[in-house]
């Protein structure tokens, strides 16, 4: 119906366009143009970029981001570093001495803003806000850090979840590399969770379960573009959750 | 979508299903309704044969013919309208007794065959009894259809499903009553409750601060978000089953997983082939499964008869009584609770049914979408929310 009605308004105005030249209306030269064309170029969906907001004041570089998530500095360094060997060209990596990198200018956010297309459509789009205010409160409530679908493999991979993974979001923060052309990064440090049976939808409910394994990495880097979407995660247990793909049609459409 | 107020409907007192005392006033009801809709109707009924001329975009002057061809109302509304009884279709000729199964094949409602037939009767002596109970039959209150005589207006057709009221306040109601009673029969109804709060939030998901059994009232946005996460929610409380519970918690699973991906399905805005055949799919799955709640669809009528088989097997066995070994005694008393269970679910299994109407109007989904569009199109809730404004309007 929505499609529809899109439709149905562009041609009305182009039915009133024609009208007024026939009544000899004084119409600017591209209209009129326009309106002689036989064809049209059909424009691509402008992208739409994800957007972090809530920037922390307290937090100028790696030392402050580790003293308020609460994350060892070595830890933070060596995924920075390895964020950078799997992410980044050989031409534009981070320096890998961990000193220089303890330096690296760093801005925390709390809240990332990322558009999901609609289902079913080419234009709409759903804003889903993703919190991630580390240990701080949130509404006055406890801690809130939300989880989010972070593409970590081919389309091949994790069975229904086609390589994606769901992922706890541990911070968010933009990075300035001094060293190279000051290179703005926008990065997430998320939790990766791991899919259970492969991935594969359980008979009896059709649900995937995840589950956070004891071995897993503390947290992982990831680029703020391999965020998804929010995640709908009902837990299970200590470390396990059944991702509920029936939360919006379009994870219901993509997860069975 | 537009919404315009055409008139206002008069609402008469609501009379009990049981009172048969008032004929009379029933009779008065259904002729102000009639009436009224003659009055709405007769000038459509002039468009409809000589048309109107609507002034276009395109700056020409068209004669246009409005026919009436959709009535997006509730269910029990359009039942009225039609001048059916209310566990009838407006669609088709179901009967009442098969309303609960996933039939598709009745034959379509004639309603020209109905208006001829109560016009025949008209006169004495023209009645023919089994003609009658045929017609009775069907569900039919013979001359209180007011779409009866329109012009080039399909009847059958004028019903559009919605899911507002047959899912989210119908199946979706009628189906947390059998989850609560089948966990409380299980014993895991605090884990459910549990599960429910721990919901983490989404977008658009209103997450839940209540245990389910703390909401007095469920409205049709509140029950649309438990179908977003009722199966997952479920699937965590049923998660350690004992040996016995293994079958009938996968039944239950699936007569749910059936319900929601339905339910799922027809919020698509387009279709395909493909997507109306896994619509169909996930309904029969329901239908399949669905036997595991019969037992908490017990009636007040087969309480009764239940308690009256106890009392009569009580009855028969103080009769029978000799004196015994306590032993002896206590494995004769197991045996006899154990066969007095037996019988007592079978007779609920015999007396209990799905036969509602609501349950039966799931399967017309798909054969309304192959022939006029999505689902979402004759969404009631417009004409619900315009109710705020509109129906003030009328009234000042």
């Amino acid at each position: 119906m929505h499609s529809y009605s899109h439709q149905h308004a562009i041609r009305m105005r182009l039915l009133n366009l024609e009208s007024l030249r026939r009544c000899a209306a004084d119409l600017s030269a591209d209209v009129v143009q326009h309106l002689e064309s036989t064809t049209s170029a059909v424009t691509a969906p402008v992208v739409r970029r994800r957007i972090p907001k809530g920037p922390q004041d307290d937090v100028s570089n790696v030392l402050d981001f580790s003293k308020v998530s609460g994350v060892s500095r070595e830890s933070i360094c060596r995924e920075l570093i390895r964020y950078s060997r799997h992410n980044l060209p050989t031409e534009r990596q981070l320096p890998q001495g961990h000193v220089i990198l303890q330096s690296l200018p760093v801005e925390l956010i709390t809240q990332l803003e990322i558009p999901v297309v609609a289902f079913q459509e080419s234009d709409v789009y759903d804003i889903h806000r993703a919190q991630c205010p580390g240990p701080l409160h949130f509404r006055n409530q406890g801690s809130r850090n939300d989880s989010a679908w972070v593409q970590a493999g081919s389309e091949e991979m994790y069975g229904a979840l086609r390589g994606r993974l769901p992922a706890k979001l541990v911070a968010l923060f933009k990075s300035r590399d001094n060293t190279c052309e000051n290179a703005l990064r926008r990065g997430a440090a998320v939790r990766m969770l791991s899919a259970v049976n492969s991935g594969f939808p359980s008979a009896i409910h059709g649900l995937v379960t995840v589950q956070m394994r004891e071995d897993a990495r503390e947290f992982t880097i990831v680029d703020v573009g391999t965020i998804h979407s929010l995640a709908h995660l009902i837990p299970e247990g200590e470390r396990r959750w059944l991702v509920n793909s029936r939360i919006v049609l379009r994870k219901f459409n993509e997860v069975y | 979508m537009a919404v315009l107020l055409l008139a206002l409907l008069p609402v008469p007192p609501k009379l009990s299903k049981s009172t048969k005392a008032d004929p009379y006033q029933r009779q008065v009801n259904a002729d102000t309704l009639q009436d009224v809709f003659e009055f709405i109707f007769a000038r459509l009924q002039h468009a409809v044969l000589d048309g109107v001329p609507i002034d276009c975009a395109d700056g020409k002057v068209r004669r246009c013919f409005s026919i009436l061809s959709a009535w997006v109302a509730h269910d029990m509304e359009n039942v009225t309208l039609h001048g059916l009884k209310s566990n009838a279709c407006t669609t088709c000729e179901v009967p009442a007794g098969e309303l609960g199964t996933n039939i598709k094949n009745y034959r379509a409602r004639a309603y020209a065959r109905y208006e001829r037939y109560g016009y025949e009767n008209r006169f004495p002596g023209s009645k023919s009894n089994s003609t009658h109970v045929k017609f009775c039959g069907l569900g039919i209150n013979l001359d209180q259809n007011v779409f009866h005589g329109l012009h080039r207006v399909s009847a059958p057709d004028l019903h559009t499903p919605e899911k507002l009221h047959t899912v989210y306040l119908g199946l979706f109601k009628h189906m947390m009553d059998w989850i609560q009673a089948f966990l409380k029969k299980h014993g895991q109804l605090q884990a459910l409750d549990d599960v429910w709060k721990a919901s983490p939030p989404y977008p658009g998901f209103l997450v839940a601060k209540k245990a389910y059994r703390e909401v007095a009232q469920w409205q049709g946005q509140e029950m649309r978000n438990l179908g977003r996460c009722i199966l997952g929610v479920l699937a965590v409380a049923l998660r350690q089953p004992q040996s016995s519970q293994v079958i009938p918690f996968k039944h239950a699973l699936g007569c749910v997983r059936g319900l929601v991906d339905f339910s799922m399905m027809a919020q698509y805005r387009s279709h395909t082939s493909d997507t109306i055949a896994y619509m169909e799919h996930y309904l029969d799955q329901f239908h399949r499964m669905k036997d595991i709640f019969l037992e908490f669809r017990v009636t007040k009528r087969t309480l009764a008869k239940v308690d009256e088989q106890r009392r009569e097997i009580r009855h028969q066995r103080t009769q029978m009584s000799q004196p015994l070994a306590p032993s002896k005694r206590r494995r004769i008393h197991d045996d006899d609770r154990e066969e007095e269970h037996e019988r007592r679910m079978d007779l609920i299994h015999r007396e209990s049914h799905f036969n509602f109407i609501k349950i039966h109007l799931l399967s017309n989904f798909s054969d309304h979408i192959r022939q006029f569009g999505t689902i979402p199109m004759y969404s009631t809730e417009f004409g619900e929310l315009a109710h705020k404004e509109q129906i003030k309007d009328g009234w000042r």
